[in-house]
């Protein structure tokens, strides 16, 4: 993060003279090349997790498919070119079609590039909460859910099944997360990215229901490990359980901070956390993350 | 096209803090915990206290509010109005859903008055539950009009801005409007820069119609001086749009996402209270909406 300050000022004569002219509405629509990498990961691969199951990763984002005998069910498209390069991957493995491409939430960084399949024929489903966000804010590369669904789903193919698990809001408010039957095994996206903290002010997400989901998560008896929406394959559930132990112990420190009327500005210098100082980007990320917390104590958001 | 200066804007707000200021600024005589009264019209009073402004509209028949902004403002507001009318408070008026200006409702609804919130508070309110947030007895679609003593106030949702749920409360006899955090006079997005919990493109949206719709010649925020001139609501408006602008600009130009925000200098806005401090952070926010669409 960037924190850039002191930008040229102007005096009080060069304001004088400034006039402001309110013309036709600019195209603030999205740039069609905005998706760049922010985790300094290049390039793709693909990785074989059980039989049938695989995980693909472009650059620092990431999808599983299915393969089955009757089709393949890919997961979030990431972006046009990561679309592309998904579909060749995925071409080296079988010749079979893509029917569908289950979307894990409606944030562009894991959605866009959909019509790379759609135009072959497959079917975009998604939580039906998404709807409204794809249309508050559209984008030219994503393409709309075909089938939607509210609670749970059972997307089956070929004799698999890939249940399509709702928690309610948590990291917007339409994630599901995916368990591949019959592996122990569920793709988490956003919710947890392996040995780190949550980067910055952890936008758009509802702190306390985060918290909730992610213990839901654990107290899923049969699954063993996590598919994360970003970065290495696989972790164990243990890195879910580290997330969660440390969203809670930072909404504890600064909830008790608060109580003891530390003023706001202060309160993220006082949060010491020596439990996860070994987390990836603890030292940067500390304050940020307390601020988050002191923004939902006061605003309940 | 309309063509303003700036500086006659600034000059402009000032000079309304110090005229409306100066009439009938009132310190809560009761001397526990701090309020500032000031009359922006006839039976239209604003009320600062607990770090947030809210309006009252007192009419012949009964008193509508707006936020009661906390547990500790809240009598100090019952207080106040108790000195301007022998009226009942009738009506509260959530502006939206955020806690630093919705909790303390309880004693208006104790004694009998109707709370009233934007449908989409709702599911806030169910979903981040606080004790000391009442629950609104009344929600609405896009327009809500209450009529109270010979007077009209409308309710309007112009869309998701601030908060999905924001209410602009439109005083039609006083040409007024209060908007609450949507808009703060003369700065640019505040709250620590980061414009979290903000719909970058709907703000836009949401303010063009705001600006269509209702005839107003001073908005009333919830932060800030009691009253601004009805210009504060474009040029915060213009701002999001040149910021937009900017950084999409950055982007289609292939501006590496990390040196983006660096990059954004808009001179012509430079006046704005926070625009040293926050541009950078205002930028960052954009980014996110164009990289994920939040």
């Amino acid at each position: 993060m960037i924190y850039f300050t002191l930008l040229t000022l102007l005096s009080w004569e060069a304001l004088g003279n400034l006039v402001l002219a309110q013309d036709s509405p600019p195209d603030l629509s999205a740039p069609s090349n905005a998706n760049q990498s922010v985790f300094g990961l290049s390039g793709f691969d693909t990785n074989r997790i059980a039989d049938g199951l695989y995980t693909f990763r472009w650059e620092g984002t990431r999808n599983i498919f299915l393969v089955t005998p009757d089709g393949v069910i890919a997961t979030d498209p990431i972006s046009i070119n990561a679309a592309k390069a998904l579909k060749s991957e995925i071409a080296k493995i079988t010749d079979l079609p893509v029917k569908y491409v289950v979307y894990s939430h409606n944030h562009w960084d894991h959605v866009l590039g959909g019509s790379v399949f759609t135009k072959d024929g497959a079917e975009i489903v998604a939580h039906e909460n998404c709807v409204k966000h794809f249309k508050d804010l559209p984008h030219t590369d994503l393409a709309m859910p075909d089938i939607t669904f509210s609670g749970n789903y059972d997307l089956e193919l070929g004799g698999r099944r890939l249940e399509l698990i709702y928690l309610g809001p948590n990291h917007g408010d339409c994630l599901v997360v995916m368990r591949p039957h019959p592996e122990p095994i569920l793709f988490v996206v956003d919710l947890v990215t392996p040995f780190g903290v949550p980067l910055g002010r952890m936008n758009d997400y509802s702190l306390h229901h985060w918290v909730r989901s992610l213990r839901e998560i654990e107290a899923m008896q049969e699954i063993e490990a996590i598919i994360p929406g970003h970065r290495m394959p696989i972790a164990p559930m243990s890195a879910l359980t580290e997330r969660r132990a440390y969203l809670e112990a930072l909404i504890l420190a600064v909830r008790a901070e608060l109580a003891a009327g530390t003023p706001v500005n202060v309160i993220p210098e006082k949060i010491h956390l020596p439990a996860f100082t070994h987390m990836r980007n603890y030292d940067s990320q500390i304050k940020e993350n307390a601020r988050r917390v002191i923004t939902y104590y006061n605003m309940g958001w | 096209m309309k063509i303003f200066r700036a500086r006659i804007f600034v000059l402009s707000i000032v000079a309304a803090g110090l005229i409306l200021g100066c009439t009938v600024q009132a310190q809560n005589p009761f001397g526990t915990g701090v309020i500032k009264t000031t009359k922006v019209g006839d039976g239209l009073y604003t009320f600062s206290a607990s770090g947030a402004r809210t309006i009252a509209i007192i009419t012949d028949e009964g008193v509508i509010i707006g936020d009661p902004i906390s547990p500790s403002a809240a009598p100090l507001i019952r207080a106040e109005i108790g000195r301007l009318t022998d009226t009942p408070i009738k009506y509260v008026i959530y502006s939206h859903q955020h806690w630093d200006h919705v909790r303390g409702a309880q004693i208006f609804k104790d004694a009998g008055a109707t709370i009233v919130s934007h449908e989409n508070c709702l599911a806030h309110f169910y979903n981040d539950p606080h004790p000391d947030v009442v629950l609104p007895d009344v929600t609405y679609h896009v327009r809500h009009i209450i009529e109270l003593g010979g007077r009209r106030v409308e309710l309007w949702w112009f869309g998701p801005n601030h908060s999905d749920c924001s209410t602009f409360t439109y005083i039609p006899d006083a040409k007024i409007v209060h908007i609450v955090d949507t808009v703060t006079p003369g700065a640019v997005a505040g709250g620590g820069g980061r414009m979290a919990d903000l719909y970058p493109n709907g703000f836009i949206t949401s303010l063009q119609t705001l600006e269509e719709t209702l005839d107003y010649d001073l908005m009333i925020p919830g932060h800030g001086p009691p009253t601004a001139p009805a210009e504060a609501v474009t040029i915060r408006r213009q701002y999001q749009e040149a910021l937009m602008t900017a950084v999409k600009t950055e982007i289609d130009a292939g501006t590496p996402l990390d040196e983006v925000a660096a990059r954004i200098k808009l001179p012509e806005f430079s006046h704005l209270s926070g625009y040293d401090q926050y541009l950078a952070r205002n930028a960052q926010r954009i980014l996110v909406y164009y990289t994920i669409g939040w």
